[in-house]
């Protein structure tokens, strides 16, 4: 009775959308989607706060997966090139060249556009008109949450790749916490593989430290609240000079929030209380001699309730 | 602490300004939030602004809430007497004790009536049904949310470079967002406060110039 009632809802709200612009579940779909199947150049800036970066973006798809390189054109320079979920940050005033590998981790839970109904019992999706962005044609759609513990979005999408071209993050009050938007967007037949080129591999000697690799975890640890929606999606231990530190995880397909636990006395994250940056919050906490720290671009008040309810199962 | 329930509860009853709560010592360790929390669905209740919401495990809320409540009376008490012989001209705690009992009887009864007024939400997707973890009490559907959180609080500087790298790292594989994740941690470091060569360093794999 439950499960079709989430579907007339969806249905319901799906088939708001204009027929113009397009089936509604498309357009989303569309967008998960993009990340698989689109070759495109841009430049594009990020504002956070009164803070703003601009970065040029490479992303390309071929036989061996997804790539992307992104250089931030401001600030200390910094690139990252990816591959699929392998993570190169290249700090070139420092010298550093460095590898995240996060190893083939499926989440626990299917993302869109498999899980894109259950998005309706927690959002209000509408399309909000169309738009121009960086010369390019786009739909707007406007995601409200239902409730006060995540942000709401509005996405520009490009009509025809559904590449996501402009983003606004807002907060509980509707104002403006994160912005994205491309200024130039080139969408191409083939991105050639030279673009992701990482000549620092070639002068430089790689070493491997002793943080160990994050693996799947089950834990003893749960909130004993959380905003509805949000599932387990993560939840992986990484071993670091014998410092064990537990990462969960929790979305509800659009919002992300992390859970980390390590031991106080080895802990060198040890925020007690709130902080924020941009539009992501965080909160600590100190339990049973364990460091609880939760973040995740949401409104503080997700963090904090999350955080004040960790509970040990014992 | 027990002086900041109280004006907790009086700001709730619309007694006191807003303003005078910059007064309050905030406990971030513990019970703030939790304390706050709890007198907002109390006075909520007190008014009869029940919000239109499901609850889980509503057995399990009654008898917590009457457990904390039989807390918050006995822990009162000896601070309220003690500041009684201080602070004779207005005693809160004097005002505040008969509400507990009260407050007690209004939860439960707030608690029902979200049971009646339950008429959305479905929390026990088949996905989630997938998890195999302990069931965990879902936060009420609500548009507003408890007060915390006191501006100008004192937060320690913290590096959080680490944990921001991962959240984003895994965020991008779970939302649908691709390389948003990915554009705030690139953008982290553009920051007031870039990440260390340290803070770089504590990665799995680090490579690093030939000698």
């Amino acid at each position: 009775m439950k499960i079709g009632a989430a579907a007339f809802l969806a249905f319901a709200v799906l088939n708001q959308a204009p027929a113009h612009a397009g089936n509604l579940s498309d357009i989303v779909s569309g967008m998960s989607a993009a990340d698989k199947r689109s070759n495109y150049e841009g430049i594009f800036v990020l504002r956070k706060s009164d803070k703003m970066t601009s970065m040029h973006v490479v992303h390309g798809v071929d036989d061996r997966g997804v790539w992307e390189s992104m250089e931030a054109l401001n600030g200390e320079a910094r690139r990252i090139v990816r591959h699929n979920n392998e993570v190169v940050s290249i700090y070139p005033d420092r010298k550093l060249v460095t590898v995240s590998k996060m190893g083939d981790k499926r989440g626990l839970h299917p993302i869109l556009p498999e899980n894109l109904d259950r998005l309706a019992n927690y959002y209000t999706i509408n399309q909000a008109g169309e738009d121009r962005i960086a010369g390019r044609a786009t739909s707007v759609l406007d995601v409200k949450p239902k409730d006060a513990y995540r942000y709401g979005y509005r996405y520009w999408l490009d009509d025809e790749t559904r590449v996501l071209l402009k983003c606004d993050l807002l907060d509980e009050n509707g104002a403006i916490v994160e912005q994205m938007m491309y200024t130039a967007f080139y969408n191409h037949a083939d991105v050639p593989p030279t673009a992701f080129n990482v000549p620092e591999l070639e002068e430089y000697t790689r070493k491997t430290l002793n943080e160990g690799a994050a693996r799947q975890a089950d834990s003893n640890w749960r909130p004993g609240r959380m905003p509805q929606g949000f599932m387990l999606t993560q939840s992986t231990e990484r071993s670091d000079e014998g410092r064990n530190t537990l990462h969960l995880m929790y979305s509800d397909g659009l919002a992300s929030v992390s859970v980390f636990i390590e031991p106080v006395q080895s802990s060198t994250h040890r925020l007690t209380g709130a902080s924020n940056m941009g539009a992501l919050n965080a909160y600590g906490r100190q339990m049973d001699n364990m460091q609880i720290t939760v973040m995740g671009e949401v409104p503080e008040a997700t963090v904090v309730a999350i955080a004040e309810s960790m509970e040990r199962l014992r | 602490m027990s002086e900041d329930k109280e004006k907790i509860s009086a700001w709730l009853d619309d007694a006191i300004p807003s303003n005078e709560l910059d007064s309050l010592e905030v406990d971030h360790h513990a019970r703030s939030f939790s304390t706050v929390a709890r007198y907002q669905m109390i006075g909520d209740a007190l008014r009869g602004r029940v919000p239109d919401a499901s609850m889980i495990d509503i057995s399990a809320r009654v008898s917590e809430a009457i457990k904390r409540e039989a807390e918050i009376t006995s822990t009162a008490r000896p601070a309220a007497a003690s500041r009684r012989e201080k602070a004779p001209l207005f005693d809160f705690g004097a005002w505040l004790r008969p509400v507990g009992g009260l407050a007690v009887a209004a939860t439960v009864a707030m608690v029902m009536v979200v049971t009646l007024t339950d008429q959305q939400t479905e929390t026990n997707s088949p996905v989630a049904a997938n998890v195999a973890q302990q069931p965990v009490q879902s936060m009420p559907v609500s548009n507003t949310v408890p007060a915390y959180t006191q501006p100008g609080l004192a937060v320690p500087a913290v590096n959080l470079n680490t944990y921001v790298r991962q959240h984003s790292e895994f965020a991008a594989q779970d939302t649908i967002q691709g390389m948003m994740p990915y554009a705030r941690s690139v953008s982290y470091g553009s920051e007031n406060n870039p990440p260390s060569n340290k803070a770089i360093e504590n990665r799995q794999i680090l490579i690093i110039p030939r000698q």
